[in-house]
């Protein structure tokens, strides 16, 4: 017997008419599909990166953590990513968790270095400054360019046109340290990245996280002087948890689904990368 | 009558709540949009907001990036710029859009992105080795007075690669090697094709590289300088993705000791604009790339549709 697919839906692979039906903050080994759902919609958001750290200067703000969306087998566990938890070790902070929902998979965003901002993640988790391949083949980045996960802004990075795209890279640092100087700016997207710091020992503009569909990103702190300067955290895809601005030469939280944290600045602490998140549609 | 072609999963308990079902097709659906969809939002460069109906979580988007600007120059041999990238998928329905503007001369596109679906900027002409694509978008040629090829073109939302100077055709293509001789060769083609390659010499016939064809066209590059023949070269031509109907690219302008404009590349919508003198002619909309001159031509902005 002949099947003709323009009349037999079963070949169709749209998710139009779904409905969210579970979201995931946290790990869990006891998801519970209804019977009779034998396959699922994952969107999974990978957790964003932390800031980084530097003793002298300002480091680069996190990269956003990867968005990853289509169909998979419905599975009885789901893995969200923690965010990459900031520091003051004057050094690349800590690149964010992996989210999993069957087979479908999203990293986490690079931690920022000393100097440049780190990379946004696509299905896997950076491990340099250049973002990954996106879960759809989106190609990878390099710093200071555009793309679904986006690269991290370089040392002295002034605007976030360079390192913008589906889910955005984190602001550059600024390491000069005399004159005023801004932090560069966490790249915008669906997942904002993390802003940059700033330490001059003149007047310090911490840079701004980046949007997300969560909201804006968080202002960094501004002031005269090396205790000055931290950046602002990275919007995250959710509002829950809304990314919180650079205080002092601390950077400031990325929000909640996968947002960057912000960069340091002379001796600071890093902030902290949004944790990810899972939603399942059927 | 519920389309069943639309639902997610055979025999599944979708929801309910089917979104616009009694729908039909009309003019703008093609095989890239999804059957029984309806073209609902048509959004022009540098807008930022979206508003989408209560009860619609997906939307399928059709984005296009803005084309890069034609390569601007004194001795007349700068490249084409590249076609904008196209992307097509679902994704969930967001309330904020980058709709990119298109290139200035020597400017790369700005890149269209909505939800998770992204196309980026064609490469602006303004290195003598090019300037490559982003997401999918054609790359620039080489040129400025050297023999140096283009660069690369740029892989795609879905992984289509880019392509090089070989490439049949590729997802982005390459841009043009220029030329200090003769004639520069041509852009890639590919769904969006390279900017052509620019030429340059004192005395002898000098052609600039046509630009690449495919669904929207690399900018063509210039020819300068020489005493002899200039001919610049053409914009590479395009294809509406909804219509299939065709665009040509713009023609080059030639002359002796004169002239030398690369055409603009066709858009999806619309023809390149011809070169005028040593001025590169601009691209059609959408996403076309500019041609190169002493004055490059800029780049047609890109463009957001969205059905649901």
């Amino acid at each position: 017997m002949s099947v003709s697919i323009y009349n037999n839906s079963s070949f169709t692979d749209s998710p139009y008419g779904l409905k969210l039906q579970q979201t995931f903050t946290a790990s869990s080994s006891s998801v519970v599909i209804p019977s009779g759902i034998t396959r699922v919609y994952a969107v999974v958001i990978g957790a964003g990166g932390a800031g980084g750290s530097v003793a002298t200067g300002g480091a680069g703000g996190g990269g956003a953590g990867g968005y990853s969306a289509g169909w998979t087998y419905a599975s009885t566990s789901v893995t969200v990513g923690t965010g990459g938890l900031g520091t003051n070790s004057a050094a690349t902070g800590a690149s964010g968790g992996t989210s999993i929902y069957g087979m479908v998979f999203a990293g986490g965003g690079y931690g920022g270095t000393t100097t440049a901002g780190g990379s946004a993640s696509g299905a896997i988790t950076p491990t340099t400054t250049a973002s990954t391949v996106a879960y759809t083949g989106a190609p990878a980045t390099g710093v200071n360019t555009v793309g679904y996960a986006a690269g991290g802004g370089s040392n002295n990075q002034s605007n976030n046109a360079v390192n913008s795209g589906v889910c955005g890279g984190g602001g550059g640092g600024n390491a000069t340290t005399t004159g005023s100087q801004t932090g560069g700016y966490g790249g915008n997207g669906l997942i904002g990245g993390g802003g940059g710091g700033a330490g001059s020992s003149g007047a310090n503009t911490g840079g701004v996280g980046g949007s997300g569909n969560g909201g804006s990103g968080a202002n960094g702190a501004n002031g005269t002087g090396t205790s000055f300067g931290g950046g602002g955290g990275g919007a995250g895809y959710t509002s829950t948890t809304a990314p919180t601005t650079g205080s002092a030469n601390n950077g400031g939280n990325g929000g909640s689904g996968g947002g960057g944290g912000g960069g340091a600045s002379t001796l600071g602490t890093a902030g902290s990368g949004g944790n990810g998140v899972v939603f399942l549609y059927y | 009558m519920a389309n069943p072609s639309r639902r997610g999963q055979a025999g599944s308990p979708v929801s309910g709540s089917m979104q616009g079902d009694t729908s039909t097709p009309f003019a703008l659906t093609s095989a890239v949009a999804p059957y029984g969809l309806r073209l609902q939002q048509t959004i022009s460069a540098g807008t930022t907001s979206v508003t989408i109906p209560a009860g619609i979580t997906f939307v399928y988007a059709v984005c296009i990036g803005g084309g890069g600007g034609g390569g601007t120059y004194s001795g007349g041999s700068s490249s084409g710029g590249g076609a904008g990238g196209i992307a097509w998928g679902w994704t969930l329905a967001t309330s904020s859009c980058v709709v990119g503007s298109g290139g200035a001369a020597n400017a790369i596109g700005g890149y269209t992105r909505y939800g998770n679906v992204i196309a980026g900027g064609g490469g602006g002409g303004n290195s003598a080795s090019g300037v490559a694509g982003t997401v999918g978008s054609g790359a620039s040629g080489g040129g400025f007075n050297t023999a140096t090829g283009g660069a690369l073109g740029a892989t795609n939302y879905w992984g289509l690669p880019g392509g090089s100077s070989t490439s049949v055709f590729a997802s982005g293509g390459a841009g043009g090697t220029g030329s200090i001789t003769g004639t520069a060769t041509n852009g890639g083609n590919g769904i969006s094709g390279g900017g052509g390659g620019g030429s340059q010499n004192a005395s002898a016939t000098v052609v600039g590289g046509n630009g690449g064809s495919g669904f929207i066209g690399g900018g063509g590059g210039a020819a300068g300088t020489s005493t002899g023949s200039r001919t610049g070269g053409n914009g590479g031509s395009g294809v509406n993705i909804f219509t299939g109907a065709s665009y040509t690219g713009g023609n080059g302008s030639s002359g002796t000791n004169a002239n030398g404009g690369g055409g603009g590349g066709a858009g999806t919508i619309a023809n390149g604009s011809a070169a005028s003198g040593t001025t590169g002619g601009a691209g059609g909309n959408y996403g076309g790339g500019g041609g190169g001159g002493v004055a490059g031509g800029a780049g047609a902005p890109g463009i957001l549709y969205l059905y649901y």
